[in-house]
């Protein structure tokens, strides 16, 4: 994507797991999701950010199964003409991602395991 | 009709899919109360939302035999205009 000559931005976002949350320590984390329902959401999701921004693409990556801190969970990378679309594009995604794709996370703590 | 358990849900009810044979159409919502939340011990499922064939609905959807109904646990980012109340 760096090499198209119309890109002058590509922004960024990457989720980990935290070692701690809500003052608990954080020994694993297990994601699971309802696929393909999640990859159909993530690609409607990808599209509707493309267009709502006029970016030129959108790539997310979510991982799934058992992560510890501070393995990546998500990955997504916008880029754009100009910086402002590549920020405002990046921030959008991952705040609708979370309200729109069907991926749960369990925490496992030393006090036992949350659904969060 | 198949019904899909994800997360919470899943551990409550220790089961994962199901199989109900709907004798005549009736409402995610009417489904629910008189399928489901019996089965809870309890909990309530205020929040979740449901999806039909990998479609969020609300609970007035009417079901049918062919359907996939998915009850979702709330996602991480908050209150869905679908979810159950």
């Amino acid at each position: 994507m760096g090499k198209r000559s119309d890109a002058g931005g590509i922004a960024t976002f990457m989720g980990l797991v935290r070692a701690f949350s809500g003052g608990r320590k954080i020994e694993a984390m297990e994601l699971t999701h309802y696929s393909p329902m999640a990859e159909k959401q993530l690609e409607k999701l990808r599209e509707k950010t493309i267009k709502k921004f006029g970016i030129i693409n959108l790539t997310i990556v979510h991982r799934v199964g058992l992560l510890r801190p501070p393995d990546k969970i998500v990955g997504i990378v916008a880029v754009a003409e100009h910086r402002s679309e590549a920020f405002a594009a990046c921030r959008f995604a991952i705040d609708e991602l979370k309200k729109s794709v069907p991926i749960w996370k369990k925490e496992f703590t030393p006090a036992g395991e949350t659904w969060v | 009709m198949k019904i899909l358990y994800f997360a919470i849900i899943r551990e409550w009810l220790k089961c994962g899919e199901e199989e109900f044979h709907l004798g005549s159409a009736t409402t995610i919502s009417d489904f629910v109360k008189k399928r489901i939340e019996p089965r809870l011990n309890g909990r309530k499922i205020d929040g979740f939302l449901f999806a039909v064939n990998e479609n969020l609905v609300d609970g007035n959807h009417l079901l049918n035999n062919e359907d996939v109904l998915a009850i979702l646990p709330p996602l991480s980012g908050g209150a869905s205009q679908f979810a159950f109340r």
